[in-house]
């Protein structure tokens, strides 16, 4: 028999994990928005279309194909970030509904918030050494969807702890 | 509550409180009176507004949400309907104004029920009715505020029946649709309820709304998650709810008539034990409407024929009436208990610091103020005052 307090912690850490993993595949779908907006309107403010044309005119066919190929990789690694961030998502929402879920996604969850951390430290580092303060609005605006998307990531490896750990209570009937 | 309640049962509570069959009539009537007296019924008769006791599904319909609009919303169903057990109550989180919400929510035995019922002594019948409806439904809608709050009053997919009784208690998940024509299935465990919407003063949110009838059903057992209690289940026992209220009702409505002081927490089961097997029974059996099993019983109580509610028995004395007689008339005397009523709520909730329900003017420091159809009420107030 489930003592009443377990199972009021077990609702609401359940509650609040389908909200992080909802809110996970949301910034997933911000993922795919991002990279639209900026390959369509460039990602950094302070260049017009003449400085970019004026870049692009340098290139011969060699850095062409090399840009290819990158872009193709940048493409591919977003793919799979999007990828992971729905599994991820997707993963802890069925979790929170009942369903019995591995540890993959948890820890997979803990890489991506690490991975975000890291992204938050270079973007800032980079504006700062770089000193391209032109870019500091876009910096901040990325950071700070960052900064909730790693907050998401932490309060879904908790909820996921507690769940599991409350549902194996249940189940030994402690 | 529905009617089988609010007019057979108070019926059969007044008869065991040792009421006339007169003062029966008329205290159920006006009980039930509770559930009709809206803006359009009032509108009507030429009767003030501010004396409607509810709102109608379309009058909702059209209602504002706005600051205003919220004021008066909360004034009406809280003051008849989803009596505030604790007006000091702490939810331990929350801001100010969700502590206020959470102040409303109704619940039995709370200090404002005693002034409900106290208010009623020595105002005739009519005050009466209304009084037992107030008390009954602090039993049946506990749990739920009478504003239209989404952090309060909702509900989700947890809600579960619970079939059966002791040891073989089934538990059902009870599945929800929208339809507010088709009447509930009982059989298969569908019942309408209001629309989930994510506006916190949405119309939707008001009051059991999200529950659909089950506080309604005096049968009805099931345990859900308000969105109050911060994910903590809370089981509702109708038949017992009910059974307390009925027995509550016939200790308040002898405390009236005998002069004695009303206290919460106490009920006449003495005077009801005879009849109890027969009201539990009405009380648990699974039924959409018990009004026909409640209309036996109290003509088994009484020895008399009892005739259904009709709306319309003392109309044509209000309307016949010249105006400045309207106040003495049936209808009158209880227009003017309903905004006895609601000013006493008011006042209370507007005294803890809540604007939930308005402003309250206290007439002995500032005068009269704000709404003119309390005019009557402060008129009954000093005739009482130059009787005495």
């Amino acid at each position: 028999m489930v003592d009443v307090e377990s199972a009021t912690k077990l609702r609401r850490s359940r509650d609040a994990l389908s909200i992080s993993g909802r809110a996970i595949v949301a910034f997933g779908l911000w993922d795919i928005a991002r990279a639209f907006l900026s390959s369509a309107y460039g990602s950094s403010l302070g260049q017009n279309d003449e400085e970019i044309e004026r870049v692009f005119a340098d290139f011969d066919i060699e850095n062409m194909e090399l840009l290819a190929i990158i872009a193709l990789i940048v493409l591919v690694l977003l793919f799979l970030s999007i990828f992971l961030r729905f599994h991820v998502g997707l993963a802890a929402h069925s979790e929170a509904r009942g369903k019995k879920k591995g540890w993959g996604y948890v820890v997979l969850a803990a890489v991506m918030a690490l991975n975000n951390t890291a992204l938050v430290i270079v973007s800032y580092t980079f504006l700062f050494v770089t000193r391209s303060y032109l870019s500091l609005a876009g910096t901040l605006i990325t950071s700070i969807i960052d900064l909730t998307s790693i907050y998401a990531y932490v309060d879904l490896i908790r909820s996921a702890i507690t769940v599991k750990r409350l549902t194996v209570c249940q189940a030994e009937g402690r | 509550m529905q009617e089988d309640f609010h007019y057979y049962a108070t019926y059969c509570a007044a008869h065991l409180a040792g009421h006339t069959q007169q003062e029966c009539r008329e205290i159920s009537y006006c009980a039930q009176l509770v559930d009709w007296c809206s803006r359009t019924f009032l509108a009507s008769l030429g009767a003030p507004s501010s004396a409607a006791t509810t709102q109608l599904q379309l009058e909702l319909m059209e209602a504002r949400t706005d600051l205003l609009g919220l004021q008066d919303i909360t004034r009406i169903w809280s003051s008849f309907h989803f009596l505030p057990r604790d007006l000091h109550a702490d939810p331990g989180r929350g801001g100010r104004h969700y502590r206020h919400k959470y102040q409303l929510v109704c619940g039995p035995n709370g200090d404002l029920l005693k002034d409900t019922v106290e208010l009623a002594r020595g105002r005739g019948t009519q005050a009466v009715g209304l009084a037992m409806h107030v008390l009954a439904d602090t039993w049946a809608h506990q749990h739920f505020a009478g504003t239209p709050s989404l952090v309060i009053n909702n509900t989700n997919n947890h809600f579960f029946e619970l079939l059966g009784e002791g040891d073989s208690v089934r538990v059902r998940q009870v599945r929800f649709r929208h339809n507010p024509t088709a009447p509930d299935d009982l059989e298969n465990g569908l019942y309408a309820n209001s629309i989930y919407q994510q506006d916190e003063n949405s119309i939707m949110n008001l009051g059991h709304g999200r529950a659909g009838h089950l506080p309604d059903y005096s049968f009805a057992r099931y345990r859900y998650l308000p969105a109050w209690a911060d994910y903590e289940e809370v089981v509702k026992d109708n038949p017992s709810d009910y059974w307390n209220a009925f027995c509550q009702m016939v200790y308040a409505m002898r405390c009236l008539r005998t002069g004695e002081p009303f206290e919460t927490n106490r009920y006449a089961q003495d005077a009801v034990r005879p009849w109890e097997a027969d009201i539990r029974s009405v009380l648990g059996k699974r039924q959409l409407d018990s009004c026909d099993d409640w209309r036996q019983l109290g003509e088994r109580m009484t020895g008399v024929a009892l005739d259904p509610f009709d709306l319309a028995a003392y109309q044509q004395e209000y309307l016949d009436a010249a105006r400045s007689d309207r106040v003495g008339t049936f209808l009158g005397r209880f227009f003017v208990s309903a905004l006895a009523q609601k000013s006493m709520v008011t006042n209370r909730i507007f005294r803890t610091g809540s604007l939930l329900a308005g402003v309250s003017i206290e007439y002995e420091e500032k005068g009269f103020g704000g709404i003119k159809d309390y005019l009557l009420l402060v008129r009954r107030v000093s005739e009482e005052a130059l009787h005495e």
